[in-house]
């Protein structure tokens, strides 16, 4: 399945190169089909996320293949994670704005929201240098926030949590890592 | 011509510049509750990683950002006590960034006290999933696109972003 694997590979690629840096690079076709490219990255990143079988993964995305705990997210059960999103913080998280994306359907939030537990649920994943990194302010660190980032080929994931909740979330593009 | 230049760099998305010329209006003594807000929510933006790591702000940049924000919240409540608009960023910013609670209730109330200023109605809005404060919330998505600063669209991508997920509801 190499040319699957591919195929995803250089979608999931495309999604970030076109990916605008603000939101006014958006236009609009009607207010329901408002894609952004963070709808690919979406679908290839995560695909299937939490239903999929091993097999379908092995197919989905590069990205989820490249590391093993990146494979492991994509395995695992909900029952093991210790980041929740919660849905009425979606306002804050999900917006069109730099570093954030817009999902169009309520399957690509899922999606999203599933990859962004998945991140802040990997102890690998935490930045023990957020502040020093710009991904946290000392006030934050000190109020017991924590980030926590896993950077695929093409883009990276940040999520910051308290008290095991998302409190936000995003997807950097190349170029813009912390 | 702090406050002008001020106002064009944050339109022009100029975070740092516009964080600059907003402190020089204020060390000029235009301690209006516009600059004191205006520069709040461009701090607090700018610590968002998204927007931080998208501008390239720099570690001190953010350090000055994080540690003023709450400084000029605090400024203007002391200030202007009476605006509702700074009682509701003060508790929204501590929701947003730390999970505190945020009561709904609090924000009708708030839009009761004053039905100009018309914040409060982005998280009803929002927390509602667009039901609640419509109206309300439409016309300060007008005004926010009319006015562009870094606060402002941040209140507007709120507000876009409800009525996207609404329409993938129906």
């Amino acid at each position: 399945m190499i040319w699957l694997r591919t195929i995803a590979a250089f979608a999931f690629a495309l999604a970030f190169v076109c990916q605008p840096a603000t939101s006014s690079a958006f236009v609009p076709a009607s207010p329901g089909t408002r894609v952004g490219a963070s709808e690919v990255v979406a679908g290839t990143l995560v695909g299937g996320l939490g239903d999929a079988s091993r097999g379908q993964h092995q197919g989905i995305g590069a990205a989820y293949d490249e590391t093993a705990s990146g494979y492991r997210f994509a395995a695992r059960g909900a029952e093991g994670l210790a980041a929740r999103f919660d849905p009425s913080r979606a306002g804050h998280i999900f917006r069109e704005a730099a570093g954030h994306v817009n999902p169009a359907s309520a399957a690509s939030q899922g999606r999203f929201a599933r990859l962004f537990e998945q991140v802040a649920s990997n102890p690998a994943n935490l930045r023990a240098d957020a502040v020093q990194a710009g991904l946290l302010t000392q006030q934050a660190a000190e109020a017991g926030v924590q980030a926590f980032t896993w950077t695929g080929r093409t883009g990276q994931v940040w999520v910051t949590i308290r008290n095991g909740v998302v409190q936000n979330a995003g997807v950097n593009p190349l170029g813009a890592f912390r | 011509m702090s406050l002008l230049e001020a106002l064009a760099a944050d339109r022009g998305g100029e975070i740092e510049s516009a964080a600059a010329q907003y402190e020089k209006a204020l060390a000029a003594g235009d301690v209006s509750l516009q600059v004191l807000l205006n520069l709040a929510l461009l701090y607090w933006q700018a610590t968002d990683v998204g927007l931080a790591a998208a501008k390239k702000l720099s570690p001190h940049f953010l350090a000055t950002a994080g540690r003023r924000f709450p400084e000029l919240i605090e400024e203007a409540r002391r200030r202007f006590p009476e605006s509702t608009e700074v009682r509701f960023w003060k508790r929204y910013i501590a929701w947003a960034d730390l999970g505190e609670n945020l009561d709904n209730d609090e924000c009708r109330r708030l839009l009761q006290e004053d039905p100009a200023a018309l914040a409060p109605a982005m998280h009803l809005f929002a927390a509602s999933q667009g039901h609640e404060a419509k109206a309300e919330a439409h016309e300060l998505l007008r005004r926010c696109r009319d006015d562009g600063t870094t606060g402002a669209r941040y209140v507007a991508s709120v507000i876009e972003g409800v009525i996207k997920r609404a329409g993938y509801r129906r």
